[in-house]
């Protein structure tokens, strides 16, 4: 009786502890790993490298030069998203945008890119962009338009003898939860931000 | 020649203010229509993203991918167009894509429910497996700790028998 009952629990433990291991692993192999969610942007120049930024590698943008550049980014979310990269001139005085505070620049707004990007997808596109008129007033040069992907930009973007223009690169992506576009993308309960600067001065033609 | 001037004025008065309101209306039915694109543009990748979630296949979230960045192409070529002033074309363009995103919500919302009741599934099979293979796996360890345990009993008591046989042996030869 005795043997009977414990060979009775022995089976009763087999069981459950085969139970457990094997729940253990439909489990895991059902259930999708959490992974970290982020989003990869770049800029890289002509030769789509980190090199050649500007012609002949001179940062003095004259006008109607035509820079190349191209514009990417990877989505490391996990899952479909709605990407909008967001190309905003400024100068030195402006303010970049605010990391703690998930603030964007408040450069002026030259052209915007949306696409909808699966997992692990790369989007990468060429940006081409020239300073088309300036208009100099004393010491001040402000760039009145830009042509960024052969559209017409006006703007009034003025800097001192046109030195320190910079052109920024925002990710912008579309909140799930207020379902509205926001800077930068939410990770479970983080809001995280990315952006690039490139750095340029504007030059007049020699007359 | 007054009354003409004064009837003509009137005239031209009603004129310009029904074009006013024909243009406001036409502006506020494309602002409609806009946002209304926009709310069905977020509604269509919702619910794409959802059917991801709920595991759809990777070719299909790669065709509604698509097909998304072809609405967001024919908005923004419609933006062109309207800016340009061609509010028919325009408007041509905005109908092709609202109709291309209804496709997309209708597919999407029946992926999902497919997915859902693919992964509902895979769970009961898990659940009846996990619980066979646990059946499985109790019956062959009772079965083999009984052999085993039989196993070492004859051992024991053939070994038994051999000190016996031995002792006999001993007691016959002394």
């Amino acid at each position: 009786m005795k043997r009977k009952l414990s060979a009775h629990s022995l089976s009763i433990a087999v069981f459950l502890s085969s139970l457990a291991i094997l729940s253990m692993i439909a489990y895991v192999s059902l259930v999708p790993r959490p992974k970290e969610q982020f989003f990869q942007i770049y800029v890289l120049g002509e030769t789509k490298m980190a090199e050649k930024y500007y012609p002949n590698n001179n940062p003095n943008i004259a006008l109607k030069t035509k820079v190349r550049w191209h514009l990417g980014a990877t989505n490391f979310m996990g899952s479909l998203q709605y990407v909008v990269l967001k190309v905003k001139l400024a100068n030195s005085t402006i303010a970049v945008p605010d990391d703690v505070n998930k603030l964007p620049s408040a450069g002026t707004s030259v052209r915007e890119f949306q696409r909808v990007m699966m997992d692990n997808e790369t989007w990468e596109f060429p940006f081409t962009w020239s300073i088309e008129t300036v208009r100099l007033t004393r010491e001040t040069l402000f760039i009145t338009s830009i042509i960024a992907n052969d559209r017409t930009v006006l703007i009034e973007s003025p800097a001192r003898n046109g030195h320190n223009y910079r052109l920024i690169v925002e990710i912008w992506t579309l909140d799930p939860l207020d379902q509205k576009m926001i800077f930068g993308w939410r990770a479970g309960n983080d809001r995280k931000v990315a952006w690039l600067q490139i750095w340029f001065n504007a030059t007049l033609p020699r007359s | 020649m007054r009354r003409v001037h004064k009837v003509l004025f009137v005239f031209l008065t009603v004129q310009i203010f029904v074009l006013g309101v024909a243009g406001s209306l036409l502006s506020t039915y494309q602002l409609v229509a806009s946002g209304a694109i926009g709310s069905k543009l977020i509604i269509g990748l919702m619910t794409a993203r959802e059917a991801e979630t709920q595991g759809a296949s990777r070719e299909r979230i790669a065709d509604f991918s698509r097909t998304l960045n072809l609405v967001l192409d024919l908005i923004e070529r419609a933006e062109e167009e309207k800016a340009r002033g061609s509010v028919e074309s325009a408007q041509a363009l905005m109908s092709r894509a609202e109709s291309m995103l209804e496709r997309v919500i209708r597919e999407a919302e029946s992926e999902k429910s497919d997915a859902v009741n693919r992964a509902q599934q895979q769970k009961v099979i898990a659940i009846i497996l996990v619980l066979v293979l646990s059946s499985v796996i109790t019956f062959v360890a009772g079965r083999t700790s009984r052999c085993l345990r039989k196993r070492n009993l004859e051992r024991l008591f053939r070994m038994e028998i051999q000190v016996r046989e031995e002792n006999e042996k001993e007691t016959q030869r002394a």
